[in-house]
């Protein structure tokens, strides 16, 4: 017998696994959509896709991570200025970036074992391709006023414009 | 016929071969009700209950088959068995937490009882937990080494575990085709793994001989598809790609996708303000790269459709 040490219950806060009411998406598309369209956008759909296997509390979660992404394009600034650097416009855009990146990796993991679970129960997922293509098509022929609203709305509304 | 029916009745070994026969041709409606009789005539015998429990989860009825496990223990709480049919019953349910606690008192009353060990490894996979369900698996292979299965599941989590040394995995894969040359699951991964090792003619036969056994063997028809689409030009690339980013691990391929775009950004950021021209360029070579890697598949399997209405 090898050396095995049993690690105890490893499942506890694995959820039982709900089936969803409509198809649902990949848990990886919402790092990927985070990062063309935008983590305030990407989270909206992981609310509605939470409230579709009646996760109320995962529906929560998932709107403090969209809230939390709604002010997060302002952190470069700060850091910057907390720096005393002199903001470069595309630094900034990188960093709102990768922040919303970050999100939505928490967004993943959020809803990973959700989605598991719903795929265990047999219940239908969109195909990855499917978020993709009209996330991808957006990033490029929208205008860039539009774009720039998707990925950091909190910027627009407080330039009023 | 008639004293036939009452010796299985009144035997329980002989009723548990007769259902374990007639599930195995197939006629699981005849099982069931043999395991009512069963129950009818020896309503305090747990043997009843738990072929009912088996019977009703080959027919997906799996909260009634839930009812009939927990009617054994009921009448046996000692019996493994009634807490492994349990987990059973409650892993095609959805309730992993529950499940595991149900085998994990299977294991404490047969602690040395490969199948329970084996059936531990299982459920962790599902659940992701695919280092710890490796260590469960070779557990229990050291107890019984010779549940094919279990080899078969061994080499699927050492390709999650240890995604660059793939070989390992084909030792394990292999085994498992020596005890049982005839699981198509077994071939199906044996296919997945050449392909991990970019051994794609072997790989080939592998999906083929399992789609043989199985016409429907999901695995076998995803990595078929991936090495009929490769015979494309257009998607050679990305079969390369793909199978040089699958030993990287999941780590690994986040790692790439992101550095990329890391490196695309910061090139974005230095790239002095008036130059447009560089700008495009960069623009145009890493969207075409995110383009190609997302569309290649489906714009091949359009192409080919006609040929391989198949391919997924």
């Amino acid at each position: 017998m090898p050396d095995f040490v049993d690690p105890g219950p490893l499942l506890t806060k694995e959820p039982d696994a709900r089936l969803g009411a409509f198809p649902q998406l990949p848990a990886v598309a919402y790092i990927y959509l985070a990062l063309l369209i935008g983590i305030v956008p990407t989270a909206a759909a992981a609310v509605v896709f939470a409230l579709s296997l009646r996760r109320v509390g995962l529906a929560a979660a998932t709107l403090a991570v969209g809230l939390v992404g709604f002010v997060t394009p302002l952190a470069p600034f700060y850091a910057a200025q907390m720096m005393g650097a002199e903001p470069s416009s595309a630094l900034l855009f990188f960093g709102g970036r990768l922040l919303s990146v970050a999100l939505g990796f928490a967004l993943y993991k959020l809803m990973n074992s959700h989605v598991r679970g719903h795929e265990h129960l047999e219940g239908a997922e969109i195909p990855l391709m499917w978020a993709i293509m009209p996330a991808f098509a957006a990033l490029l022929l929208l205008p860039n006023k539009v774009a720039f609203t998707l990925v950091a709305p909190i910027l627009v509304f407080l330039s009023g414009s | 016929m008639d004293d036939g029916r009452e010796s299985v009745l009144s035997d329980p070994g002989a009723f548990q071969r007769a259902v374990g026969n007639l599930i195995d041709v197939g006629q699981s409606v005849r099982a069931k009700e043999l395991a009512m009789d069963f129950i009818a005539a020896n309503p305090s015998h747990p043997s009843g209950h738990l072929a009912l429990s088996r019977i009703l989860r080959q027919q997906d009825e799996n909260q009634a088959a839930l009812e009939a496990a927990e009617a054994a223990i009921a009448l046996h709480p000692d019996s493994e068995d009634g807490h492994l049919f349990r987990a059973f019953a409650l892993t095609s349910l959805g309730r992993f937490a529950e499940s595991e606690e149900s085998i994990r008192r299977a294991l404490q009353i047969d602690p040395n009882w490969a199948g329970a060990h084996a059936t531990y490894a299982n459920l962790l996979s599902y659940g992701d937990r695919n280092v710890e369900a490796l260590q469960r698996a070779e557990l229990a292979l050291s107890l019984d080494p010779d549940l094919p299965w279990l080899h078969t599941l061994r080499a699927r989590l050492l390709l999650y575990v240890h995604p660059r040394h793939w070989t390992i995995s084909e030792d394990a894969v292999r085994t498992s085709l020596r005890l049982n040359p005839q699981s198509a699951q077994a071939h199906s991964i044996l296919g997945l793994v050449l392909l991990r090792g970019a051994k794609n003619q072997e790989a080939e036969d592998a999906f083929r001989e399992a789609l043989r056994l199985d016409p429907a063997d999901p695995l076998a028809i995803r990595g078929l598809s991936e090495l009929v689409k490769g015979k494309s030009p257009f998607y050679r690339p990305m079969l390369w790609f793909g199978q040089m980013m699958s030993r990287l691990g999941q780590d690994g391929q986040l790692g790439v996708l992101f550095g990329l775009w890391a490196l695309y950004e910061t090139a974005r950021a230095v790239v002095p303000p008036g130059n447009q021209a560089a700008m495009d360029l960069l623009t145009a070579v890493y969207f075409g790269f995110c383009a190609y890697t997302w569309f290649a598949g489906p714009i091949t399997r359009a192409l080919l459709r006609r040929s391989y209405p198949w391919l997924t």
